[in-house]
Formats: structure tokens, sequence, C-alpha cells
């Protein structure tokens, strides 16, 4: 089954800040921020095609209703504050850490048409609750999270070769965190939505992505 | 410099009035249609009446007496009409609701929403239905021929079914097949309240079947909440439903309140107050006696605590009869088919047309010699009270009084005898219904369920606890209703002393 959807409109807006200062000749502080907002600003007109059915297929109105819904595209805030030592002995070391929030789900536009809250009869569901529609269709934001990144290296020059190595830690504290995900198109309806929601593991929940734990990655080099 | 400024603070303004908060959403447009239908709308009067020209036609055809009740009744049970021909549509009500479990795969609906007249039950073979058909949602039935994925599925037969007017498949009136219900069942946008139509135990009629009612001023009977603590379904015996009694407090007349076993609440303890309760009226399974069938047990609402219960005179009991005989009366000296009269009774006729009298009959339902009965059948009564009391008794002199006496009866169904006794009555008629009557329970009066050619031994009561000038009274209660339109016999009384 394919989606369409068009007449799509989307505002985005935001600000991004960076800042350096050469402390001491050997140590640099840096700190970054960037603050934006990425959101449909319409309700775009949608249809269904599939094998199944003939001619494309809409819902009520055609609209899909995703107005001041985030797009999903990763946290819409960021910041980080860095320091970079470079030792006058041919060693360096850096920490960066970083805070990453309101990141939002990709939302299923299926859930947000007509067919949301028809019967089979196109007569809305007799327990239709709307603070309760509400609640099941808020657009789930992804939880903040912190990710702190070691860097540092040596090398030695021997005649005319340079020896050395560098490594990198990342996610040193082992951080869990998700990156992004997307609300399953499966049982969209009010009625099993709610049903759903009340089990303790939904059956067809949010697919979510992790991040990785602590990760390193280490590097010798021989230069001529 | 003055120029970043004011840039930053345009931006600072544009951020902050364009930023969303996650709740500023709306959910889809909640939007209602109404369903288009290929056919008329008749009424569920029309229907019904629709079936009850076809029964009438059937029987002359069959040539059976159309003015014989039990026999139209009879030919009811099995006749089925045909309405795949018929391309109506009947409109209606939903007033059942199995959310609680009391009610399974089937859907009763009624005309209006308020002062109904005429109700139909529609098989569904669908659990459960609540979800999709409501109480108070208007709901069209599609009578005649259906599709279902282009293919015919036949239309729908109306016939009597457990007693009520049901529309179901073919003339076995089975249910619809769950994936055909949309074929026939249309809902409407409409959602009204159903106010229950207030009536009296009396004025239940087959017009009243599958019709939200409300009665007032009604108890549980005492035997179930005051002497005992019963369930609505949940008890030991009870099989597929429990059958519990109510009682009108004013006139004393009483139905059933049916629950099934499978109801969510049958394990609740019925409640000991009195108050009203709204339910369908419809029948039992076997189709013979009505039942109020609740919805769920906020239906019930006895929040009253000044029950009615007569008062029972109890005085332990008695093992034999003494040898002084107070009061002797085998009516063998009446005339048949006169009221009783004589011998000091007062056969008197509170409400209703008719009177204890004497008779006699041989065969299967033959009576002792000659015998006392009273029935109400085609008396046209909308209440009938009648009395049949004894001439007054001295308990104060007297000691170890005992009374005795056999009762038969013959479809009985709502209409009961009851034993009564008064030691205030001044022996006026006209003040028998002010004066204290109290019941004397201890005596075995025959049961509906009794095979009508019974005589009933009453056993021996013992009522050498009561004192003063006393009288002991037969109290008839029915109507001219068929379902309240019973005959008591009565015979051999006889109230002895030590």
């Amino acid at each position: 089954m394919q989606e369409v959807l068009t007449n799509v409109a989307r505002q985005n807006i935001g600000a991004e800040v960076g800042i350096e200062a050469q402390v001491l000749p050997t140590l640099k502080l840096k700190a970054a921020a960037s603050v934006g907002q990425y959101t449909y600003a319409n309700n775009p007109d949608i249809y269904y095609t599939s094998d199944d059915f003939e001619g494309p297929q809409t819902f009520g109105n055609g609209k899909v209703v995703i107005k001041n819904l985030h797009v999903a595209g990763g946290p819409e805030r960021a910041y980080q504050l860095g320091l970079e030592y470079r030792d006058p002995d041919f060693w360096n070391f850096g920490i960066t850490v970083n805070h990453f929030s309101n990141a939002y789900l990709d939302i299923s536009n299926l859930a947000r048409t007509a067919n949301f809250n028809q019967d089979i009869d196109g007569q809305p569901f007799n327990n239709f609750d709307e603070d309760v529609a509400k609640g099941l269709l808020r657009q789930t934001q992804i939880d903040s999270y912190n990710l702190v990144n070691i860097i540092g290296g040596k090398s030695w020059r021997i005649g005319s070769y340079f020896v050395g190595f560098f490594a990198t830690v990342n996610n040193v504290l082992n951080e869990n965190y998700i990156t992004g995900g997307f609300e399953d198109s499966r049982r969209v309806n009010y009625r099993s939505k709610l049903e759903e929601s009340q089990r303790a593991t939904p059956i067809f929940g949010d697919r979510l992505f992790f991040g990785r734990g602590t990760t390193y990655y280490a590097n010798a080099y021989v230069r001529f | 410099m003055k120029l970043i400024k004011k840039l930053l603070i345009a931006a600072t303004i544009v951020l902050i009035i364009s930023c969303v908060n996650d709740d500023e959403f709306s959910t889809p447009l909640l939007e209602t249609t109404d369903p288009v239908l290929d056919g008329e709308i008749i009424t569920i009067a029309q229907l019904a009446n629709l079936y009850e020209q076809a029964v009438l036609s059937e029987a002359d055809n069959l040539g059976i007496n159309a003015t014989s009740e039990a026999d139209i009744t009879a030919l009811r049970s099995t006749f089925r009409l045909d309405l795949s021909e018929t391309n109506r549509y009947v409109e209606g009500f939903v007033i059942s609701s199995d959310a609680s479990g009391n009610w399974f795969e089937e859907l009763i609906i009624q005309d209006k929403a308020s002062n109904p007249t005429a109700g139909v039950r529609v098989l569904i073979d669908e659990s459960p239905l609540f979800t999709y058909y409501e109480v108070g949602r208007k709901v069209f039935v599609k009578l005649g021929n259906a599709v279902l994925d282009d293919q015919a599925i036949g239309g729908l037969w109306v016939g009597d079914s457990n007693g009520v007017l049901s529309l179901g498949m073919t003339d076995n009136l089975d249910k619809i097949p769950a994936p055909a219900q949309f074929s026939f069942m249309q809902r409407s946008s409409i959602i009204e309240e159903i106010i229950p139509l207030e009536v009296t135990i009396e004025d239940f009629s087959n017009e009243l079947e599958n019709i939200f009612v409300k009665l007032t001023d009604v108890q549980f009977i005492k035997q179930d909440v005051i002497d005992a603590s019963v369930t609505y379904a949940g008890e030991p015996l009870d099989e597929f439903d429990g059958e519990r009694e109510l009682v009108h407090c004013a006139t004393g007349q009483s139905t059933i309140v049916s629950t099934s076993t499978f109801a969510n609440f049958k394990s609740i303890l019925l409640p000991d107050g009195v108050g009203n309760i709204s339910g369908v009226l419809t029948r039992n399974f076997f189709g013979d006696t009505y039942n109020l069938a609740i919805n769920n047990p906020e239906a019930v609402i006895f929040d009253g605590t000044d029950r009615c219960d007569p008062i029972e005179i109890d005085c332990g009991g008695a093992s034999e009869m003494g040898e002084i005989i107070l009061f002797e009366e085998f009516f063998e000296m009446q005339t048949n088919n006169n009221p009783i009269m004589g011998s000091g009774w007062t056969n008197y006729q509170e409400e209703g047309t008719q009177a204890w009298e004497a008779y006699t009959s041989t065969g299967q339902n033959a009576s002792l010699g000659r015998s006392a009965r009273i029935a109400s059948a085609f008396s046209g009564d909308a209440r009938t009270v009648s009395w049949l009391i004894t001439p007054p008794l001295d308990f104060t002199s007297n000691t170890g009084e005992t009374l005795r006496f056999r009762t038969s009866n013959s479809f009985a169904d709502g209409s009961r005898l009851t034993l009564l006794f008064s030691n205030d009555w001044d022996g006026d008629v006209t003040t028998i219904a002010a004066s204290t009557w109290d019941v004397l329970a201890a005596a075995d009066i025959v049961a509906d369920n009794d095979f009508f050619g019974n005589w009933i031994d009453s056993g021996i009561v013992d009522l050498s606890c009561v004192t003063g000038t006393g009288y002991v009274a037969f109290r008839y209660n029915g109507s001219g209703n068929a379902s309240f339109d019973g005959t008591y016999e009565l015979d051999e009384i006889q109230i002895k002393a030590n």
C-alpha cells in the first residue's frame, strides 16, 4: 500500500551559536548550541493506493491532521561544551560533553486521518472521548540524553619518521539513549490504539532506534 | 552593532511567538454521516401487526379457532413470517446492553426513545454488541433480501421466539451471522436518552414486551433479602438464569427479575431497600412468564429503607388438631355458580368484579364434592382483589387453635392466593382495606407449578398465639390480563381448638 501526501507545508526556525576561547596557549575551551523547531504548518492532503482496492482511498475530508506536529529529524536542541589540550611534548587530549533534547518520533499519518475515529460504518466510535483521543495522538517526545566523548593522542619523531597513535572513546558514561523511532501504523484507529495503550507491552507499539553504548576507536600510524 | 542588536531582538520575538507547545495539535475531525436507505421505513408496531395478521390468516388456513387465545399462542410459537420480499426497514432505539453480560447475542429495540409503544428483539450472532449498538442508538434493520460481498444472503424472518417478537434468519429464527449484520443493520447518527416507560406489574402485556419500563415502589421479597442474603444469579441452584421475585408495595403484585448466570453482576447481593427498577420487559426462556431484565445493577435504585413487608404470624408449629370445632366449611350446602354466602362468610370484592363462587367438577380437575373457586379470566378487570373471610372466631377463651384447608389452581400464572389474619377488623366490609391483615405464612398454598388437578393440603397451621376475636381471610389478587387471571380452588376449611 502506498501513502501519498501532497500540499505539505513545513516551518523550520532556529538559531545556532558557537564560541571558542584560547584560554592558555595549550588549552582551548569551546561551546556550541543549536536550538530549533521543525514543524508541519498545515494539514496536508493524503490518499492511499493499493492493488487490493480500487482507486485512491481517502478518509473523511481527505486531510491528515498534523499541523503543529514535529518533523522527526533528530534532536531539535543540542548543546556542547568542550576543551582541547595540546601539550608541547606532542600529546593532546580533548573532551566534549553534549546534551541533546526535543527529538520526536516520526508520526503515523494514517492515525491522524478521519479513519482514526470511524467505526466500520463510518460513524464515530461510540466510546470516543476527545480527551482520550488527544492523549493517544500526542506525538511522543524522546527523552533527552547526554553524551561524553574523549579523544587523545601522542606522536614521536624517530629520525625522519613520525610514529604516533590516537584514540577516541564515545559515550564514555555508557548512556542508554534513543536516537529516533516511528509510530506503528498497524492498529491506528481510536479503539485499537486505546486497546494497545492499555497493554503492559503494546503489540504494535512505537518502533524505537537505540544509540550505541560506549565505543572505542584506536589508531596507530607511521608517517614517512 | 545596533543593527545586529535589532535583528537579534526581532529574531527572538519570532522564535517565541512561533514556538509550539506539544499539546497544540488537533485530533481528526469527528464526522457523522447518516445511512442512505434503499427502502421505506416502517415502525415496529407495523411490523408486529404484519406478523399478527399473518398469524390469524395462518390460523384460518389451518382451521384454528382465532378466538381461542391458547390456540393462537400455540400457533405463534411456531409460525414465522418470511420478510425477504419486503423492501423495507424497521427503525428503533437500542434499549438492551450486553456490557454487563446480562444479554447475549440479542439486541432489543423499541420504536421511540420516550413513550414507546412497541419493541422487537433482533438476534445477532456477535458478542459484544454494546461497543457498536449502544443504548439509545437509533438503528435501521433491513427486513428484505440483503447482499454480503455481492452474494445474496436472503432476508429476515419475524416470529415469536422465547415468547417475544423476534427478528432472525430462516424460519428457525437463527441469529444473523456476525459478518452479515452490517448487511441488515444500519446505524443512524442519532443517539437519544431512553426515558423508561413507567408502568405497574399489572400493566404487563404482550404490547409492553421488548420495551424499557420502570417499576416504582417495588422491593425484592423478604425471603431473599431479609431472611437470607441472595444474589442476582450467583446461587448454587441458579442455572442459566437467576429468577428473583419482586413485589409492588401498593398492590402486593409480584413479577420476576431475571438475571443471566453469565452477567458480571450475578454475585452482587440483591438490594434490600424499596424503590424503582428499570429494565426491559421480556419473557423467560420458555416464554411462559413475564421477566424484567436489567442492563446493569445501577438500574435498581432501592434507596428507600421503609420496606412494605406484610407482618407474618408464626405461632411455632402444631402436629395435630384439637377436638373442638370452631369453624368448618366444606361448601357442600352452597349453590353452584353462585357466590359463597351464609355460614358467616364475608364475600367481598375490594377491586374488580369476581367473587368466590361454589362449583362442582369431575374428571382430571375435579372438585372435592362441591368446592369454592375464584378466577379473573375474561373479567376485563384492571385489578381483581377478592376476599373470602370467616365469621369472627374467639381466640381468647379457646386454646391450641389450628387451621387446615386445601387448595388447587389452574393457570395461576401471576395471580395469587394469600392467607391472612386480622384481630382488629370490625366486621364491616368498608373497613377491610384499612384493617391490619397479617400473613399466615406457615400455610402451604398451591403454587403455580403444582399440577392443576392436585389439591394441596395446607398442613396444620398453628393459631394458638393469636388472641382476641379474629378473622381468617383468603384473598385473591389477579386481573383480567391473561398473565394474571388464574383460577384458585378452595375447600375443606377446618378451624379447631383443644
